[in-house]
């Protein structure tokens, strides 16, 4: 037995247990996880396309569920909060989505206003917060435009703006930097740090190796739904360039 | 509170940029609640004016007894007598031959030679009744003419009570139509209504699915939809009211100046302005019906 009550008071923002999901029946996209993260932490999640990154990080959002084990986030037994109070749940977690998930029309200032303003904050407060994060992620000249009419990469640093505006307790990133040079990179990686030293415990999924070399931090790799040993996939990798 | 204000704000600026949005489909649901509250309207404005017209005939509603030219003393005093007693009488007025052939000159003074040559025997005297209100029924009133028929020296008992009797199940079969065919029509718009807000829910369930995500509440989705409706079944209301004052206007025009002497009495009734504002929000009802059904069966948890 679990003891949920000592997870749900402890410094733990997500605990796994023996998580499996499928999304089909006998095709385990996340296979017996069981890992923690502390809050506080700033963690890599990676691995090859198809890894389970993304599954996992719909699984924490309570997008999707699972099928066997143990999953609580910020002390909530994930798959057991009741429907009509995901919301309020969702609200401690900013995500980023690897399809930025903008609405399409509404204008930049109003994505990212809108978090803000569901949670019946101040017209005030809304503004500041909002323009100050665009101005952060550099996109503050764009603030009336609309989605469709901007490129990959500020639709991006859009998204990151709307998944940070209200400093959450958890960020969950997926491919933050998929669409960005990476000088911006290098920026909002900063970015994350920032809110990570401001308490948000921060994941952020990649397959970007450099930019894990770079940033010297914990990393969870997947490869097919399971954990394994990060540095496997690189000795793998190395061993097949000296056969070359 | 202050928080509801701004949410009740950008329900309705973000229902009104929808409705503005996806114009052809909300027109079609504004129009088939604005034909069904007009027609409904219709009905009501022809049952209020026909209750007008009949109110002010049952007013006069009066029993005439005609006498015959023999009558003796006896059966006439005894007549007098018995509509003196009768507890339905408010009034009454003998009018001898004399008073209905001046009355007959007066109004017809052209003919005055040709009365006289018709002599007394064609104006007969009688009794006119006036009916107590509370008795003012075509039942009541045909009751009490049947207690005179047996009395000897009477001619003709006359009162208005077939027309009378017409006109009241004429409103009543007005009141039945209006009732079916509204709670039909009503049902045909709620359900277009319904229809057109299924189909705006279901071209923005991305956004919708997005709001989810980022932590909006399930009220707060659902808010610009629930006015959305709302809005629709107002201006519906307000549509359907500007017609029926045109229908309005142009018919008591046309009865001013084709029907002229006949009717120039019956002045036409408009909605007052309680039914105006009930009117409205009978619209509002609608429109806000079509929505909850949708937002009930498309929008759950
Ligand atoms: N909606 C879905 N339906 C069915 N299978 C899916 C779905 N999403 C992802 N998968 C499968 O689950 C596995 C993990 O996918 P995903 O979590 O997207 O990996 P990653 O983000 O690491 O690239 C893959 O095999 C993918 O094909
Ligand atoms: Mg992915």
């Amino acid at each position: 037995m679990v003891d949920y009550d000592s997870i749900k008071s402890s410094d733990i923002m997500v605990h796994l247990k023996n998580l499996s999901m499928s999304y089909q029946r006998g095709v385990n996209a996340l296979d017996d996880l069981s890992f923690q993260i502390k809050k506080g932490d700033f963690v890599f999640l990676t691995g090859p396309s198809g890894a389970g990154k993304t599954t996992l990080l719909r699984l924490i959002l309570r997008e999707v569920y699972p099928t066997r084990g143990e999953l609580l986030v910020n002390g909530k037994n994930v798959p057991k909060i009741p429907d009509n109070k995901v919301f309020l749940f969702r609200r401690d977690i900013g995500a980023i989505f690897q399809d930025y998930k903008l609405l399409n029309k509404k204008t930049v200032f109003e994505n990212v206003s809108f978090v803000l303003k569901v949670l019946g904050k101040p017209k005030r407060e809304q503004r500041r917060k909002t323009f100050d994060l665009l101005r952060k992620v550099g996109i503050q000249h764009k603030l009336h435009a609309f989605p469709p009419s901007l490129s990959g990469g500020e639709q991006q640093r859009v998204a990151i703006a709307r998944a940070l505006v209200n400093s959450p307790a958890l960020l969950l990133a997926d491919e933050p930097t998929g669409n960005l040079d990476p000088d911006l990179a290098v920026e909002i990686m900063k970015l994350f740090l920032d809110i990570n030293h401001s308490g948000t415990t921060v994941i952020v999924a990649t397959h970007d190796r450099e930019l894990i070399h770079m940033m010297d931090k914990r990393v969870i790799a997947l490869e097919r739904g399971k954990v394994v040993p990060w540095g496997y996939r690189k000795r793998v990798f190395d061993d097949l360039r000296e056969e070359e | 509170m202050l928080e509801q204000l701004s949410n009740l704000k950008y329900f309705i600026v973000e229902s009104l940029s929808n409705i503005w949005r996806n114009k052809i489909v909300n027109l079609l649901s504004i129009g088939t609640i604005t034909i069904s509250l007009f027609i409904l309207g219709i009905f009501f404005l022809a049952g209020l004016n026909l209750s007008a017209v009949i109110e002010e005939w049952v007013e006069k509603v009066q029993v005439n007894i005609y006498l015959k030219s023999d009558i003796t003393q006896n059966n006439f005093l005894y007549l007098k007598d018995r509509i003196e007693t009768s507890p339905e009488v408010e009034e009454y007025k003998y009018i001898s031959t004399r008073d209905a052939l001046d009355d007959f000159k007066d109004i017809f003074s052209k003919y005055e030679t040709f009365a006289e040559q018709l002599g007394e025997d064609v104006f007969p005297a009688s009794f006119e009744i006036k009916i107590k209100n509370e008795f003012r029924t075509p039942e009541m009133i045909e009751k009490f003419a049947q207690r005179f028929e047996s009395i000897n020296g009477i001619e003709e008992i006359h009162y208005d009570r077939d027309w009378i009797q017409r006109l009241n199940t004429i409103v009543k079969l007005i009141q039945l139509a209006a009732l079916v065919i509204g709670g039909i029509l009503v049902l045909a718009a709620i359900s277009t209504t319904s229809n057109v807000i299924r189909m705006t829910i279901t071209s923005r369930k991305d956004e919708i699915e997005i709001m989810r995500l980022v932590g909006a509440s399930n009220s707060f989705i659902k808010g610009p939809f629930f006015f959305e409706g709302l809005i629709q079944g107002l201006l519906a209301g307000g549509f359907a009211v500007i017609m029926l004052y045109l229908l309005y206007d142009v018919t008591s025009n046309y009865i001013k100046t084709s029907a002229g002497m006949f009717f120039t009495f019956m002045d036409l009734q408009f909605l007052s302005d309680i039914h105006i504002v009930v009117f409205l929000i009978g619209g509002m009802l609608v429109g806000t019906l079509g929505s909850l059904f949708s937002l009930g069966r498309f929008l759950k948890v």
